[in-house]
């Protein structure tokens, strides 16, 4: 078994590393459908989505900020259509995962809707700056902003149980705390949250972030509520996909008014990563977390440079 | 402090918006994936062919609109039930879940008197109406 998770491991790795090959981009770049029949590049996207699925979901990392870099470098589609994808992509995992949690009390309306509110809104103006912009600079934009996620990703560490804060004025006035019963430690934990004013101007900024280049913004929301807020870990993952459903929604919106929505490439985009999260999560008991997302952040450290260098046009 | 209606596991508006949020989401998969199969499969006139998406593909969207090979705005409504907008029709449906789901819970906040937090629910839908209604977007 170890052994097949490190040649799994090799083998990924070495994939990324033969893709990031200008050489092979350039033969995907190359390829607006041409020499591949399209339902060839919709079979590989709808493979493509559903292995991200898996390795997402063990990774602990939303599926737009796989899918949008990679694909984006590595398919024929304009980055327009990947971005709107990706967003749906994220939109879909988030609602497929929204129900349980909320139903457990790991996802928290109180603590969720105000900072959905505020990035809701700079996610509209995200999406539509974002197509504003040349596709090349938005490429090598999109690479600064991966490689900066993967050296957040390395750099945060997470707090299960954040020590016990006092409560700010903004989160009394809201009411913002909350109980959950957490099955690792088998007791109920109550938890509060401060530096609600910080957080949600940094929600203005993810949402902003995410819109712009149809990432899910999990990479960013799960930090800002565990180790800012003072939110427990559980609670900040669960909650944090409400708040990227509802921003998804809002900048999903303008990409398909915009005519950047081509059902073609979303829907086999949504179901595979909506498949391969299924599995993903029944897979998860049996990897180690921590293996697979150091492949993931290896991935995206590639995948980043690959934008970058596609964007200055190498 | 006030007391915090929302907690303890699984609170009545949590479980509000998660059974509105798992009903549209999951007819949303579903129609989209019957689109699809449609879409595809060619089992109902397109109003564009799969090979003239798939030839340009690789242009922006503003240029597929400019050629007329996908649509802006609203202006996909009025090609159904094409099978490539009844695709578009179905991912609609699932990118409007949280206002479904928002609807609910702000009539469940409102149930509760916790006139902060419909406000919040409010605004939020109204946000997300004008994204929907393509104001930005002209």
């Amino acid at each position: 078994m170890v052994l097949m998770k490190r040649i799994g491991m090799a083998a990924v790795l070495s994939g990324s590393i033969v893709m990031l090959l200008p050489g092979v981009a350039h033969a995907a770049a190359a390829m607006p459908g041409g020499e591949l029949a399209w339902w060839i590049w919709v079979c590989l996207l709808f493979v493509f989505s559903f292995f991200l699925g898996i390795i997402a979901v063990i990774a602990g990392v939303g599926g737009g900020v796989l899918f949008v870099p990679i694909v984006s470098s590595f398919f024929p589609f304009h980055i327009d259509f990947v971005r709107a994808a990706g967003l749906l992509v994220a939109l879909s995992g988030a609602l497929s995962a929204g129900a349980p949690l909320l139903r457990s009390g790991m996802a928290n309306l109180r603590l969720g809707l105000p900072m959905a509110l505020l990035g809701s809104v700079s996610s509209i103006f995200g999406a539509l700056i974002g197509l504003l912009l040349p596709a090349a600079f938005v490429q090598l934009l999109l690479g600064i902003v991966i490689i900066g996620i993967a050296v957040l990703m390395i750099m945060s560490k997470r707090s299960a149980l954040p020590q016990a804060v006092e409560p700010d004025c903004f989160s009394q006035l809201l009411s913002i705390s909350g109980v959950y019963h957490d099955t690792t430690l088998k007791q109920a934990v109550s938890w509060n949250i401060h530096r609600t004013a910080l957080g949600g101007f940094l929600f203005i900024f993810i949402g902003f972030i995410g819109g712009m280049f149809g990432l899910g913004a999990g990479f960013a929301n799960v930090p800002v509520f565990n180790l800012l807020m003072g939110v427990p870990l559980k609670v900040s993952v669960a909650t944090s996909g409400l708040v990227l459903s509802i921003n998804g929604s809002a900048a999903a919106w303008v990409y398909l008014l915009k005519g950047a929505v081509l059902p073609l490439i979303a829907i086999p985009a949504v179901v595979g990563m909506m498949l391969g999260s299924r599995i993903g999560a029944w897979l998860l008991p049996k990897f180690h977390p921590k293996s697979i997302r150091l492949v993931v952040i290896s991935i995206l450290v590639l995948a980043g440079i690959r934008s970058l260098l596609k964007g200055l046009g190498i | 402090m006030k007391h915090n209606p929302s907690t303890g596991h699984g609170a009545d508006v949590e479980k509000a918006y998660a059974r509105v949020l798992e009903r549209v989401s999951w007819a949303g998969v579903l129609a989209s994936v019957v689109a699809y199969t449609f879409y595809v499969l060619h089992l109902l006139p397109l109003s564009v062919s799969v090979e003239s998406i798939a030839g340009h593909w690789h242009l922006g969207a503003d240029e597929l609109v400019a050629r007329g090979i996908v649509p802006s705005g609203w202006e996909w409504v009025a090609y159904l039930p094409s099978a490539d907008m009844l695709s578009l029709a179905a991912l609609a449906i699932l990118s409007l879940t949280p206002v479904a789901a928002l609807v609910v819970a702000s009539a469940a906040f409102l149930r509760r008197k916790d006139y902060g937090y419909v406000l919040i629910s409010l605004v939020q839908i109204v946000v997300l109406a004008v994204a929907v209604s393509g104001v930005f977007t002209r």
